[in-house]
């Protein structure tokens, strides 16, 4: 496919993802601290959904279409100490400014100016990375690109039907769950 | 500045007398889901609960209220296996910011990924105007310290490894990808760190 039509496509997308996002009030910085002050139950419904239709997804997809099915997405670095120091640095990033990923995209358009320079902000810590720990870090540990079912030894369907029907029960929990005043 | 703008504009909604059901489901809250404050300033915690409570009390269109967010992120991921199976490509957050600082990827792969977030831009745009919630606000003083060190710790922790953090939610988790498990355990320990810190004061 040539590269501009895989751009018109990917921006198709990206409208429809921005779109879903917007209506949803989809944002894990947030929801996270819902979850904190102990009224996870929207985002948490809302991850579900969305875990148990793309992990089927995407476990169907290698029935679909060979060049797709599972794909470690990431690389597990140094045993899993750079993944785990990466998401505290995210996960802090985001709970200072209010907005993950989806959340400043959807800020943005939403017309709150105060998360382009949350966007503009990521350059000096990207750069820093790249540019100069990574040269240096890159020579002490080891890369890795692991699936769960590669790790544990199991099929992938398995797992992915057992996560799934898990996500499924949890779900049906928490839309049984009435709040006490209601 | 924080998370909670929609709420913002419910409020100039509810106090123009406009339709609560709209914007309410556009900011994903249920009736008993509080809008919860940000560490950038946002309205505290108990006044916030207390003016949802205020404000959710139509019955009209109820169902379709509580209902409406989870149909969103229902076809957001039917969105994203579909763009996976079409064109081969899936959604990513992190490194897709990548060609801000000069790293375009092999094949364009974080080029194409920083467009598609532009797309996700336009689409929010799209969204929110469409149902009378976009407004232009200006940045404030006060919140622009926590907003840049928020985002220079965001732009670390997506390329200190690269390919997960929000990714991990939407596309590395579903993919049963190891590297997305740890990375998501990370986001819950970060923002709990910046949480207690923050909410625990209020």
């Amino acid at each position: 496919m040539p590269f501009y039509l895989l751009v018109i496509l990917g921006i198709l997308f990206g409208i429809g993802f921005g779109y879903f996002v917007q209506r949803a009030g989809l944002c894990f910085a947030h929801g996270l601290g819902e979850i904190y002050v102990g009224r996870g139950k929207r985002i948490i419904r809302l991850f579900l959904v969305i875990f148990i239709i793309t992990s089927v997804g995407f476990m169907m997809s290698a029935y679909m279409s060979p060049a797709c099915g599972l794909k470690p997405i990431g690389q597990i670095r140094g045993n899993g100490f750079y993944n785990l120091l990466s998401g505290i640095l995210f996960g802090a990033g985001i709970a200072l400014c209010g907005g993950c990923i989806l959340g400043t995209l959807r800020q943005i358009g939403e017309g709150n100016l105060m998360f382009l320079v949350v966007l503009v902000s990521f350059i000096p810590g990207m750069a820093l990375v790249v540019y100069i720990l990574n040269p240096v870090l890159e020579h002490s540990y080891d890369v890795e690109k692991l699936l769960l079912p590669q790790m544990f030894g199991v099929s992938a369907p398995y797992i992915t039907a057992a996560l799934a029907l898990g996500a499924i029960i949890w779900l049906s929990a928490i839309r049984r769950k009435k709040p006490a005043n209601a | 500045m924080h998370e909670f703008t929609s709420n913002e504009s419910r409020e100039t909604n509810d106090s123009q007398g406009q339709n609560e059901a709209t914007s309410n489901r556009a900011s994903g809250f249920d009736q008993d889901i509080a809008p919860l404050p940000s560490a950038l300033g946002g309205p505290s915690y108990r006044g916030s609960e207390s003016r949802v409570v205020s404000t959710t009390h139509s019955k009209v269109g109820a169902k379709s209220r509580l209902r409406a967010p989870v149909y969103m992120a229902s076809y957001f991921a039917i969105l994203n296996v579909v763009m996976y199976v079409t064109i081969n490509k899936f959604w990513i957050g992190g490194s897709s910011f990548l060609p801000m600082i000069g790293k375009l990827g092999d094949g364009y792969k974080f080029l194409f990924a920083f467009l598609v977030n532009i797309g996700v831009m336009i689409g929010a745009f799209i969204g929110a105007y469409t149902s009378g919630e976009f407004r232009l606000r200006a940045p404030k003083k006060a919140d622009m310290g926590k907003a840049i060190v928020g985002g220079i710790l965001i732009g670390m922790g997506v390329t200190v490894a690269p390919g997960t953090c929000t990714t991990a939610f939407v596309t590395g988790m579903p993919m049963l990808s190891v590297s997305s498990f740890l990375s998501a355990a990370g986001i819950f320990i970060g923002a709990y760190m910046v949480y207690s810190r923050t909410l625990g004061r209020r």
